[in-house]
C-alpha cells in the first residue's frame, strides 16, 4: 500500500471563466480574439483573391457562385504594360533602399553629434521633407501637360480669383 | 570606430530596415500618381497604378484583382529572397 500524501487529498483548484471547460481552456477567449483581428485583417485579400478568381459575370456577385476561373491572371501576364511596370516598381524599391545609407548614416550623425553641427542636421532633414511638393509643383507649372498636379493649381488659381472677387467686391 | 565597431553592430537593425524600406517602396502608388499618373504613355507607370487603372478606371476588378495578387506574389518572393541574401552577410534571427 503506498502512502498518500496531504497534497493528494487537497481539492482541485477552483479555475475561473473558460477554465472549467478543458484543459488548456482559459485560453480560448484570447485565442478567438486572436483569430477575429486576424480575419479582420485577412478579409480584403481574401476578397481580393477570390475576385481575382472569378469570371467576368460574377465579379460583382464574389460571395455567391462557384465558377472559378485563372482567366484573369492569363490576361494580366500576357501585357507588355506589367512588365514594365515590375520593372519601375523595382527601381523605385532599389532606389529607395540606396536612400537609406542617407537616412542610416543621418540618424548615426544626429545621434553622435550635439549642438551646432546636430542641429543642422537636423534642420536638414526636415527641409527635405519639402523640395518633393516643390519639385513636382515646378514641373507641373513648367511643363502642363506632365501630370494631376495642374489641376491642384487650377483650384488653387480659382479660390484665389474667388476671394480676391469677393474681398473687391466688399 | 564607426567603420569597425558601430557599423557591424548595426548589421542587424539594418537588415531589417532594408527588407521593410523595399517592400514599402516597391508598392509606391500616391507620388507617382500625384505627379505623373503613369504618363506620358504609361511609361513611368508601377505595377499599384496599373492594378489601380485596371480595376477602377478600366472598371475590370477581376483582372485588377490578379495584377494586385501577382504583386502581392512578387513582393513576397522578392522579401524573401533580400532577407535570404542578407542573412547570410548578417545572422540577423537564429
Amino acid at each position: 500500500m503506498t502512502a498518500v500524501s496531504s497534497a493528494d487529498l487537497s481539492p482541485p483548484p477552483v479555475r475561473k471563466g473558460f477554465g472549467h471547460a478543458a484543459p488548456g481552456g482559459g485560453k480560448m477567449p484570447l485565442a478567438l480574439v486572436a483569430i477575429a483581428i486576424a480575419f479582420l485583417f485577412a478579409f480584403p485579400v481574401l476578397w481580393l483573391l477570390l475576385t481575382s478568381l472569378r469570371p467576368e459575370s460574377g465579379v460583382y456577385y464574389v460571395h455567391r457562385g462557384t465558377e472559378f476561373t485563372l482567366h484573369n491572371y492569363l490576361e494580366v501576364i500576357q501585357q507588355a504594360n506589367i512588365y514594365k511596370a515590375f520593372w519601375n516598381s523595382f527601381a523605385i524599391s532599389t532606389l529607395a533602399v540606396l536612400s537609406l545609407g542617407v537616412t542610416v548614416t543621418s540618424g548615426y550623425m544626429l545621434s553622435r553629434f550635439k549642438g551646432p553641427i546636430g542641429q543642422l542636421v537636423f534642420a536638414d532633414l526636415r527641409a527635405a521633407l519639402h523640395p518633393l511638393h516643390l519639385v513636382g509643383a515646378a514641373a507641373v507649372l513648367r511643363h502642363p501637360a506632365v501630370g494631376h498636379l495642374r489641376h491642384v493649381w487650377v483650384s488653387c488659381c480659382r479660390t484665389w480669383r474667388c476671394i480676391s472677387a469677393s474681398s473687391r467686391g466688399s | 570606430m564607426f567603420r569597425y565597431l558601430t557599423l557591424p553592430m548595426l548589421r542587424s537593425v539594418m537588415v531589417v530596415c532594408i527588407v521593410i524600406r523595399s517592400i514599402d517602396a516597391f508598392r509606391t502608388f500616391d507620388i507617382v500618381w500625384t505627379i505623373s499618373a503613369g504618363g506620358p504613355a504609361r511609361s513611368t507607370e508601377l505595377f499599384s497604378i496599373y492594378a489601380y487603372i485596371e480595376a477602377f478606371q478600366s472598371m475590370n476588378f477581376a483582372r485588377g484583382s490578379a495584377a494586385a495578387m501577382i504583386g502581392a506574389a512578387v513582393i513576397v518572393v522578392l522579401a524573401m529572397f533580400i532577407f535570404r541574401v542578407l542573412n547570410r552577410w548578417v545572422e540577423v534571427s537564429k
